[in-house]
C-alpha cells in the first residue's frame, strides 16, 4: 500500500515538472490554444457579454476560440491575481475597467503595480455615463442643477451604484469642474440606484447610459447630461459635457490587458485581432443593443490616455475621502 | 384588453415545435442543475446562458425562464431527501420536509412540494398577466425607508423560526447579523472583518454559508449515527399525499402563492425570502404549531408554493419596468437586450409575442415540470436506498463542485468546509441555524436601507414613521412584537372564571 | 448553584459566545461607531455583538440558576469528523493543481476507505464513475470552467 502511494506521488510530480518546462512559443504558431479573456465582474454582467461578444466574432479572424472566464471579487484583486499567476504567453487576457484598474489601485492594497505589471492591448468599446434627475424634479437643465447646488453645498443627494463606482468619480469630477458639491447616497447596484431616483427617493442619479434607458424611456427619469463630446444616440435631445463647457470626456472603457511581459509579437497579433473584432458589423451590432458605443483605440493611443485618467481618478479619491482602507 | 386571444396567441407561439422543445429541455436542465446542492437558479442561468445566444428572441427567453423554473423545482428535492437546499429558497423546506421523509413520508412531501409549486406558479403567472402595469409602479414607491421597515417586520418573523429556547434561536439571529457585515462597507468602504483575505472584501456568499451550515454538517452527523444503517428507515408508505395531507395544505399553498408573488415583486426580496415569511405565518396560524420542525405538511406545502409564486412575481418589474428585481432577473435583463429588447412599458405592446409567448410557455413549463417531476420522486427514494457509505462521498463531491462553479473561486470551498464544522458544532450543541441564515439575508439588507435613509433624512430618523408606507409597517411591527403577549392576558382571564366555579 | 454546571453543554456554548460577542464589540469600535444619525461602518456590527453577548450571558445565567436547562452528552467524534474535513480541505488545495477529474478521483477514493472501509474495488469502481459523471455533467454539459491538469486534457 504504500509502495503503490510512493510510486504514484513521484510520477505525478515527475510529470508536473516536464510539462512546466515547456519551451516559450513561436509567434508564427499562435494561437495554438484557445485563449481566455477574463473580466472582474459576474457572469451575465455588461463586462461578461462584451467579452462573449468578442468571442462570438473571433472565429472569422482568429484560429482559435476566447472563452469569457468572469472572475467576480475582492474589487478585482481574484481576476486580476489570476491574470499575474497566468503563464505570460498570451493566452489569458483580462477586459479591465476603469473600476479595477484606475480606482481600485487607490483604494484596496494591491499586491502589483498597474504600470508595473499590465499593459493594455487594445479597448474594444466604452460606456458613456450620464446624470440625470427625477422626472417630477423642478430642475430642467443641469445649468438648473448646478444653480441650486451652489446655494446649497453638499445638501443635493445623488445615487450610485457602489461607493467606488466609477460612475460615481465621473460625477465627481463633473462637480468639481462645477465647483458644487453634491451628498453621496450608495446602493448596492446599478438597478436599486436607478430605482431610488426613479421612485423619487433619491433627487439625482449619476449611471451609465443604459442603465437609466429603460427608466428614461418610461418617462420617470430625465436626462440632464452626458458625459461625451458628441450626442449620445440613445439620448439625442441631451446636452452633452463638451457642450456645456465641462472637462468630462470620461468613458467606462472596455479595454483587454495583458501581462507586461508577455512577447511583444504575440501581443501586437491579439492587438490586431482586437481591432478587427471592435470593426465587426455584428460586434457594433451587440454593443450597439447593450448601450455601449464600440470603438477601438490602439495600444498606444490607450496608454497615454490611462496614465492621464489615473492621475486626476487618485486626486479626486483622495478629495472624495476614499484612499485606502486601514 | 382582449386577454383571451392575446393568451391563444401566446400558445401559438409556444406549440411551434422549436419553442415547445425549448421549454421542455429548459425545465429538464434547470431541474437537474438545481437538484444539484448549490446550483440554484442564478448558477444555472448563469452557466446556460450562453447556449441560448443564438437562439430567436422569444425562444431564448422560454428557454431561461423554463431553466429558471425547473431550478426553482429542483431545489427542494434534495431539501426533503437528503436535508442539503438545493438554494438559499429551499432552506426552509428542510425544517419539515426532512422530517417528513425521516418518517417514511417523502413521497408526499416531495408531491406536495411538486403540486404547490405547480398551482403557485400558474397563479402567479395569472397575477402577472393581469396585474404587472399596476403592481410594477407600487414597487417604485419603496424607497430606502420603506425597506428599512420591511427588514425589520422581516426581522420580527424570526421570532416564529424559533421551535426550541428563543434566546439560543436569538443568539444565532445575532450571530447571522455579525456574518452579513463580513466585508467592505458599503458607504466607506472600510474593510470589516475580512481578515486580510481579498474575496472577503465582497462579503460571505449564501451560497457557501448554506451548504455549509446545512448540507455539509447534515453528511457530518450522519456519518457519526451509523454509516451502516440507511438514513430513509421503514418503507417508504406511499408516494403521493393523502386526502387529509391534501386538506392541510389547501390553505398554505393559496397563502403562499399570494405572500410569494407580492414579495416577489419587491427589488430584493425574493424567493428565499418569501419561503421563510411563509413559512412563520404557517406557524402562526396554525392550530397545532408544535408540530412545525417534526414534520408538518404546512411547512413543506407554505414554503414551497411561496418561493415558486415569488418566482413568477419577480417577473413582473422585469417585464413592466426593466427594473431586474433579483440577480437572476439581472442575467435575464441582459439576455434580452442582448436580443435586443428593451423592456420596459411598451414591451407588452413592442413585442405582444414575446410577452405572451413568455407568459404561455410559463403555464406550460410548471405542467411540463409537474409532469416531470412526479416520476422521478419514485427514482429518487429508490436512489435514497443506496448504502450512506457509498452515497456520502457523492453527496460532499456535489457539495464541493457546486460551491466552486457557483463563483469560480477556491476561497468559496473553504469556507463552505469552514461553516460545515461551525454547522455540525452548532447543532451538537443544540442551536438552530435558520435563523442565522434569515438575519444574514435580512441584516445588511436592513443596515443599507438604515444608512441610505438616514443620508437622504439627514440624520432624522422621523423619516422612518412620517412616511406612509414606511410608518404602516412599522406599526404592523410592532404590533406583531406584541402579540404574543395577548393571548396570554386573555387565557389569563378565562382560567379564573373556571377556577372560581370549581 | 449546580456543582457541575461548567460542564453543561450550554454552559460552554455561552461562554464562548460571550467571549465572540465582546469581541466583535471591541473590533466594531475600533473601526468607527459613527452617530446614531450618521452610523459608521461599525455601528451594526456593534449592535449585533452588543447583543450576542447580552444573549450569552443570559443563557449562562440560566444554566447557572439551573432554570430547567437540561445536559446532554456532545458526543463529538473528532477523528472521523476531521479526517472528512481534511480530505475536502486537500480536495481544494488540490483542485486547481492537479485538476479536477484526478482530484475527483482521489477524493472519493479516499472518503470511501476511510470513513467505512469498502473494498478497494468498490472504492476505485465508484471513484472512477463518479469523476467521469461529474466531468460529464459539469464540464460537457454545463460547461462551467474546471480546472484543468497538467495533463492537459482534463
Amino acid at each position: 500500500m504504500k509502495e503503490i502511494i510512493k510510486i504514484l506521488v513521484l510520477s505525478l510530480s515527475l510529470l508536473e515538472f516536464s510539462a512546466g518546462s515547456l519551451a516559450a512559443e513561436e509567434p508564427d504558431k499562435y494561437p495554438s490554444r484557445p485563449v481566455t479573456l477574463t473580466g472582474a465582474f459576474a457572469a451575465g454582467g455588461s463586462t461578461d457579454l462584451t467579452c462573449r461578444a468578442v468571442g462570438s466574432v473571433a472565429p472569422k479572424y482568429f484560429s482559435q476560440p476566447i472563452v469569457s472566464m468572469p472572475k467576480p471579487g475582492g474589487a478585482g484583486l481574484v481576476a486580476l491575481q489570476n491574470l499575474i499567476s497566468s503563464k505570460p504567453d498570451g493566452y489569458t487576457y483580462h477586459l479591465g475597467r476603469p473600476s479595477e484598474m484606475s480606482i481600485a489601485p487607490f483604494i484596496e492594497k494591491m499586491p502589483f503595480g498597474m504600470e508595473k505589471d499590465f499593459i493594455p492591448v487594445g479597448q474594444v468599446a466604452q460606456d458613456r455615463i450620464v446624470f440625470s434627475v427625477h422626472a417630477q424634479s423642478p430642475w430642467k437643465t443641469i445649468d438648473d442643477l448646478i444653480a441650486a447646488a451652489r446655494k446649497e453645498p453638499d445638501k443635493i443627494k445623488f445615487a450610485c451604484s457602489s461607493p467606488t463606482a466609477t460612475t460615481r468619480l465621473g460625477l465627481e469630477k463633473f462637480c468639481h469642474e462645477a465647483g458644487i458639491k453634491l451628498a453621496v447616497v450608495p446602493f448596492k447596484g446599478a438597478a436599486p440606484a436607478a430605482i431610488a431616483v426613479a421612485g423619487g427617493h433619491v433627487p439625482v442619479l449619476t449611471s451609465t447610459v443604459s442603465e437609466a434607458l429603460t427608466h428614461a424611456q418610461r418617462g420617470d427619469l430625465r436626462v440632464l447630461l452626458t458625459c461625451a463630446d458628441q450626442r449620445v444616440k440613445e439620448y439625442p435631445d441631451v446636452p452633452t459635457a463638451k457642450e456645456k463647457g465641462f472637462d468630462v470626456n470620461f468613458g467606462i472603457w472596455c479595454t483587454v490587458f495583458a501581462r507586461k511581459d508577455t512577447p511583444p509579437a504575440i501581443l501586437s497579433k491579439f492587438e490586431d485581432l482586437l481591432k478587427k473584432a471592435a470593426e465587426d458589423k455584428e460586434f457594433v451590432a451587440t454593443m450597439t443593443k447593450l448601450g455601449s458605443e464600440p470603438g477601438f483605440v490602439s495600444a498606444r493611443e490607450f496608454a497615454g490616455y490611462w496614465a492621464k485618467e489615473r492621475k486626476w481618478i487618485g486626486e479626486i479619491v483622495r478629495q472624495v475621502g476614499l484612499s485606502k482602507s486601514p | 384588453m382582449d386577454y383571451y386571444s392575446l393568451i391563444l396567441q401566446g400558445f401559438s407561439i409556444v406549440f411551434q415545435p422549436t419553442n415547445l422543445f425549448l421549454c421542455f429541455l429548459g425545465c429538464l436542465m434547470g431541474t437537474l442543475v438545481g437538484v444539484l446542492p448549490g446550483l440554484g437558479p442564478t448558477a444555472a442561468i448563469a452557466l446556460l446562458l450562453p447556449t441560448t445566444f443564438h437562439f430567436a428572441p422569444v425562444s431564448a427567453i422560454i428557454t431561461l425562464c423554463g431553466i429558471y423554473y425547473g431550478a426553482m423545482y429542483g431545489g427542494s428535492t434534495t431539501s426533503i431527501l437528503v436535508n442539503i437546499p438545493g438554494e438559499a429558497a429551499s432552506v426552509i423546506t428542510t425544517l419539515d420536509g426532512y422530517k417528513m421523509a425521516q418518517d417514511g413520508r417523502a413521497g408526499p412531501a416531495l408531491g406536495i412540494a411538486a403540486f404547490g409549486s405547480y398551482i403557485a406558479g400558474t397563479l402567479s403567472i395569472v397575477g402577472l398577466m393581469f396585474l404587472a402595469p399596476l403592481l410594477a409602479r407600487g414597487a417604485l414607491a419603496f424607497g430606502p425607508p420603506e425597506y428599512f421597515s420591511l427588514m425589520c417586520l422581516g426581522l420580527t418573523i424570526l421570532i416564529y423560526l424559533a421551535s426550541g429556547s428563543m434566546i439560543k434561536a436569538l443568539m444565532m439571529a445575532a450571530l447571522g447579523l455579525i456574518i452579513g457585515c463580513i466585508g467592505a462597507d458599503m458607504l466607506t468602504n472600510v474593510h470589516r472583518f475580512t481578515l486580510g483575505i481579498p474575496e472577503l472584501m465582497d462579503g460571505v456568499g449564501l451560497i457557501p454559508l448554506v451548504m455549509g451550515l446545512f448540507g455539509i454538517s447534515e453528511v457530518l452527523l450522519n456519518i457519526e449515527i451509523q454509516v451502516k444503517q440507511e438514513i430513509l428507515k421503514g418503507k417508504i408508505k406511499n408516494l403521493l399525499p393523502n386526502l387529509q395531507e391534501w386538506k392541510d395544505s389547501t390553505m398554505p399553498i393559496l397563502r403562499g402563492s399570494l405572500l410569494g408573488f407580492l414579495l416577489g415583486i419587491l427589488p430584493g426580496a425574493g424567493p428565499a425570502i418569501a419561503s421563510f415569511v411563509s413559512y412563520a405565518v404557517e406557524k402562526r396560524v396554525s392550530r397545532h404549531p408544535k408540530k412545525f420542525g417534526q414534520g408538518a405538511i404546512e411547512g413543506v406545502a407554505g414554503p414551497e408554493s411561496a418561493n415558486n409564486a415569488a418566482t413568477g412575481g419577480s417577473f413582473i418589474p422585469l417585464f413592466s419596468l426593466g427594473i431586474p428585481s433579483n440577480s437572476v432577473m439581472a442575467i435575464l435583463l441582459g439576455a434580452l437586450m442582448i436580443h435586443g429588447v428593451v423592456p420596459g412599458p411598451n414591451l407588452v405592446q413592442q413585442n405582444p409575442d414575446l410577452f405572451w409567448g413568455v407568459v404561455a410557455s410559463m403555464y406550460l413549463g410548471n405542467i411540463m415540470l409537474l409532469v416531470l417531476n412526479l416520476p422521478l420522486i419514485g427514482l429518487w427514494v429508490k436512489l435514497l436506498k443506496v448504502p450512506y457509505a457509498i452515497l456520502f462521498p457523492l453527496i460532499l463531491l456535489f457539495c464541493l463542485i457546486g460551491a466552486y462553479t457557483a463563483s469560480n473561486k477556491i476561497v468559496d470551498v473553504y469556507l463552505m468546509i469552514f461553516f460545515g464544522l461551525m454547522g455540525y458544532l452548532l447543532r451538537k450543541y443544540r442551536y438552530e441555524a435558520a435563523p442565522l441564515i434569515l438575519a444574514f439575508v435580512l441584516g445588511p439588507m436592513l443596515e443599507d436601507a438604515m444608512r441610505q435613509s438616514l443620508i437622504i433624512s439627514e440624520g432624522s430618523p422621523k423619516i422612518f414613521f412620517t412616511r406612509p408606507i414606511s410608518g404602516t409597517i412599522l406599526v404592523v411591527t410592532i404590533l406583531l412584537l406584541l402579540s404574543p403577549l395577548l393571548p396570554k392576558i386573555q387565557k389569563k382571564r378565562q382560567v379564573l372564571p373556571l377556577d372560581k366555579e370549581n | 448553584m449546580g456543582r457541575y454546571d461548567w460542564r453543561k453543554p450550554d454552559y460552554k456554548s455561552g461562554i464562548l459566545f460571550l467571549a465572540l460577542g465582546l469581541a466583535v464589540c471591541y473590533f466594531s469600535w475600533k473601526i468607527g461607531l459613527g452617530s446614531p444619525a450618521k452610523p459608521g461602518p461599525g455601528f451594526m456590527p456593534f449592535l449585533a455583538g452588543l447583543l450576542l453577548a447580552a444573549l450569552s450571558f443570559a443563557l449562562v445565567v440560566q444554566v447557572l440558576l439551573s432554570w430547567t436547562v437540561p445536559t446532554w452528552k456532545t458526543n463529538i467524534q473528532w477523528k472521523n469528523i476531521l479526517a472528512v474535513l481534511a480530505t475536502m480541505i486537500a480536495y481544494g488545495l488540490l483542485l486547481e493543481k492537479i485538476g479536477f477529474v484526478l482530484v475527483t478521483l482521489g477524493f472519493v477514493i479516499l472518503l470511501m476507505k476511510v470513513i467505512e472501509p469498502q473494498s478497494w474495488k468498490r472504492a476505485v469502481l465508484g471513484g472512477m464513475i463518479s469523476s467521469m459523471a461529474s466531468y460529464l455533467l459539469f464540464e460537457t454539459f454545463l460547461k462551467s470552467q474546471l480546472p484543468r491538469s497538467f495533463l492537459g486534457f482534463f
